[in-house]
C-alpha cells in the first residue's frame, strides 16, 4: 500500500512537471509573445521592448525556464502579466467559484441521469421510456452554448426569473450573510442548469443501456425470485454494477470540476478558472497560463487516483 | 450467402438525416443566395423568418431594401422607410421582392444562405477531422495490437496520458496561440481525438489475432499489411463505425464550441458556432440567429448518435 502510494505520487509529480514544461515550451515557441499580443500599430517599438525587458522575455529560453522552475518548486508561481497579481492568490480566489458551479452541475447531471434511467426502466420500450429517450438524446446533442443562451433568453430576458450573468449583483456584492447567499444562489441557477442539461443526456443514455443489460442477468433474476420488487432489484442490485464504469467517467471529470465548463463560464461571465484561463491564453500571460495548467493537471492526477480508490471500494474484486 | 438482416431502423434514420444535411450543405449554392451579401441593414437587418422585402441591387454592389417596389418607365421606384427612392434602370443589376425564409442577421445577410454555407464548414471540418482521427487511431491501434511488447506499452501509455487531458481546454489554448487556418484546425481536432479509436482497434486486433483465420493467413505467408486490411479491419468494422459516428458528433460539438468562443473558424468563413456567437449580441430580440444554428448542430449530433445506436444493435446481432 505504501509502495503503491509512493509510486503514484512520484508518477503524479512527474506528470505535472512534464505538462508544465510542455506548456512553457508551447507558449514560448508559438509565434508572437506578450509584447506583440496587442496589434495596434500606434504602440511605439520602445514600449514593446520595455515589456519584453520587464517580463524577462529578452533573456534566452533556457534561462527563463530555469528561473521559472526554480521559483515554482518553492511554490512561487510569479505574478500575472495582465492582472499584475500573484498567480497563486488569483487562482485561489477563482478556484472555489468554479468548484461551486461545476460540482453542483455535475451533481445535477448525475442525479438527473440516474433518476431518468430508473424511471425509463420501469417500463422499457413503453411510452414514457420513448419520450425520455428522445429527450435525453436531444440533451446529449445540444451544444452547451445553445442550452445556456436558450436558458438566458427564456428564463432571464423573457420571464425575468433569474439574472443572466455574473456571480453576484451589485447589491449582493455589498451585502453579507444571508442576502449575499441568496443572491449567489439566484445567479447559480442558470449556469448549473445549463451544465446539468448538457451532461444529463450522456449519463442517462449510458445508464439506461447498461441497466437494460444487467436486468436480465442471473443475479437480478435471483433477487426477483427471492421476492424483491422490480424496483428494488434494479436500484439495490443492478444499479451498483451498472454504475462501475460511471466511476471512471466521473474520475475523468474531476479536471472538468477544476478547469470548469469553459463555455458556460464565458457565456455567464462566471468569475472562475475557465474564464481566467481563457483570458490568460488569449493575452499570452505565461505565468498565469502555467499556474492554471498546473492546477488542472493536479486535478487530473487526483481524479484518476480517486477513481481507482472508489473502484476498489465499489468493487471488492479490485484491490489497489 | 444468406440474406442479410435488415439494418436497424435507427441506423437508417441516422444515415438518412446525415445524408440530407450533407446534401443541403453541398447543394446550397443552387437554392440559397449569397451568404455574404449585405442588404441595406437599416431596412433589411434583423428581419424575422418569413419576411418579405423589396430589394434592389445596384451595379456597384450597394443595395437598397424597402417595403414595396414599382416600375416607373425605365426606372425602379422603391419605397424605403416611407419615402420613394428612384433608381435609374441602368443602375440596377437586379430588382425584385425577396422572401427571407429564415430571416436576416444584424447587417441584413440572408440567414438561410448563411446556415447553408455554415453547414459546409461545420460538416466539412467535422468529417475531415474524423478522417484524420481515424487514420491516426487505426494506424496506432493496429501497430500496438500487432507488435505488442514495448511498442504496445508506449503507445497505450501515450493514449492514457492524452485521454486524461481536458481536450476542449487544450484545443482552445492551441487555437489562442496559433490562430489556426481551417486546415490546421482540422489537424488539431483530428489529433485531439484519435486515442479512443486506437484503443478500440487495439482491443479488436488483440482478440482477433489469435483466431484461426488470422493464423491461417499468416501460415499462408500473407504480409502483415494484407492481414491488417483484409482480415483484421473488416472484422472490426461495425464497432469502428459505431465509434466513428459518435466521434463525428463530438467533433462537430467541439468545433462549434471553439468557433463560438471565437477561436475556431475565422471570418470570413463562418460555421454554425460563429453564427451563434454573432447572434448572442441580439439574443433578446432575434431568437432565430441563435436558435437555428444551435438546432442544426443538435440535429447533426442526433443523427450521428442514432446511426451509432443502430450500429451497436447491429453489432449485438452479429455476435
Amino acid at each position: 500500500m505504501l509502495r503503491w502510494s509512493l509510486h503514484r505520487i512520484a508518477a503524479g509529480v512527474a506528470l505535472v512537471w512534464l505538462v508544465a514544461t510542455f506548456t512553457f515550451l508551447l507558449v514560448s515557441l508559438a509565434p508572437g509573445d506578450f509584447a506583440t499580443r496587442l496589434t495596434d500599430p500606434r504602440i511605439p517599438p520602445a514600449a514593446r521592448a520595455r515589456w519584453r525587458r520587464d517580463f524577462g522575455l529578452d533573456r534566452p529560453l533556457p534561462l527563463r525556464y530555469a528561473s521559472w522552475l526554480g521559483a515554482a518548486v518553492t511554490g512561487d508561481l510569479g505574478s500575472s502579466w495582465i492582472y499584475k497579481q500573484k498567480v497563486v492568490a488569483m487562482l485561489a480566489s477563482v478556484l472555489p467559484n468554479t468548484l461551486l458551479l461545476t460540482s453542483l452541475g455535475l451533481a445535477l447531471e448525475l442525479g438527473g441521469g440516474v433518476a431518468l434511467a430508473i424511471v425509463q426502466l420501469r417500463k422499457p420500450h413503453g411510452t414514457g421510456d420513448r419520450i425520455i429517450t428522445l429527450a435525453t438524446l436531444a440533451a446529449y446533442a445540444l451544444p452547451a452554448f445553445g442550452v445556456a443562451l436558450g436558458l438566458i433568453a427564456l428564463l432571464s430576458y423573457r420571464l425575468h426569473l433569474f439574472p443572466p450573468s455574473h456571480m453576484l449583483s451589485l447589491e449582493g456584492e455589498m451585502a453579507h450573510g444571508w442576502p449575499r447567499l441568496v443572491d449567489t444562489a439566484r445567479h447559480l441557477v442558470l449556469p448549473v442548469a445549463a451544465i446539468g442539461v448538457t451532461g444529463v443526456g450522456a449519463v442517462a443514455r449510458y445508464l439506461r443501456g447498461s441497466l437494460l443489460d444487467e436486468r436480465t442477468e442471473q443475479y437480478v433474476l435471483a433477487a426477483r425470485a427471492r421476492g424483491c420488487s422490480q424496483r428494488q432489484a434494479l436500484v439495490r442490485h443492478a444499479l451498483p454494477n451498472a454504475v462501475l464504469p460511471l466511476i471512471t467517467m466521473m474520475g475523468m471529470s474531476l479536471p472538468f470540476l477544476v478547469s470548469g465548463s469553459l463555455v458556460i463560464e464565458v457565456v455567464f461571465s462566471w468569475p472562475g478558472m475557465g474564464q481566467v484561463m481563457y483570458n490568460a491564453a488569449l493575452g499570452r500571460d505565461l505565468p498565469l497560463v502555467l499556474g492554471g495548467t498546473i492546477v488542472a493537471t493536479v486535478a487530473v492526477v487526483v481524479g484518476n487516483l480517486l477513481a481507482d480508490v472508489a473502484y476498489a471500494v465499489a468493487d471488492p474484486r479490485v484491490r489497489v | 450467402m444468406t440474406s442479410l438482416p435488415r439494418s436497424p431502423r435507427r441506423l437508417r434514420a441516422g444515415v438518412a438525416l446525415l445524408a440530407t444535411l450533407a446534401t443541403g450543405a453541398l447543394a446550397g449554392p443552387w437554392f440559397a443566395g449569397s451568404p455574404t451579401a449585405i442588404l441595406d441593414p437599416g431596412v433589411a437587418g434583423l428581419l424575422p423568418p418569413g419576411s418579405e422585402k423589396a430589394v434592389v441591387i445596384r451595379r456597384d454592389g450597394t443595395t437598397l431594401a424597402g417595403e414595396s417596389l414599382r416600375r416607373s418607365g425605365p426606372d425602379w421606384v422603391i419605397t424605403r422607410a416611407g419615402a420613394d427612392v428612384t433608381v435609374p434602370g441602368t443602375d440596377a443589376a437586379t430588382a425584385g421582392v425577396r422572401r427571407f425564409w429564415l430571416g436576416t442577421d444584424t447587417v441584413g445577410r440572408d440567414v438561410l444562405a448563411r446556415l447553408v454555407s455554415g453547414a459546409r464548414v461545420s460538416l466539412g471540418v467535422g468529417a475531415l477531422a474524423l478522417a484524420v482521427a481515424l487514420v491516426l487511431g487505426v494506424g496506432a491501434g493496429l501497430l500496438a495490437g500487432w507488435a505488442g511488447g514495448l511498442v504496445d506499452a508506449f503507445l497505450m501509455r501515450l493514449v492514457d496520458a492524452l485521454l486524461a487531458v481536458p481536450m476542449l481546454f487544450l484545443l482552445l489554448f492551441l487555437a489562442a496561440l496559433f490562430r489556426p487556418s481551417l486546415a490546421v484546425l482540422v489537424l488539431f481536432l483530428g489529433f485531439s481525438s484519435w486515442m479512443g479509436v486506437a484503443r478500440l482497434v487495439r482491443g479488436q486486433v488483440l482478440s482477433l489475432k489469435e483466431r484461426d483465420f488470422v493464423l491461417a493467413a499468416r501460415a499462408l505467408g500473407a504480409s502483415p499489411w494484407r492481414i491488417a486490411f483484409r482480415h483484421l479491419l473488416p472484422n472490426a468494422l461495425t464497432p469502428l463505425a459505431q465509434d466513428a459516428a459518435l466521434r463525428l458528433g463530438d467533433l462537430i460539438l467541439v468545433e462549434a464550441s471553439l468557433s463560438f468562443l471565437g477561436l475556431g473558424v475565422q471570418p470570413p468563413a463562418a460555421s454554425w458556432g460563429t453564427m451563434v456567437a454573432e447572434g448572442q449580441e441580439v439574443l433578446a430580440n432575434a431568437w432565430w440567429l441563435t436558435l437555428l444554428p444551435t438546432a442544426l448542430v443538435a440535429a447533426t449530433v442526433i443523427s450521428a448518435a442514432l446511426a451509432a445506436d443502430g450500429l451497436q444493435e447491429l453489432a449485438r446481432n452479429e455476435t
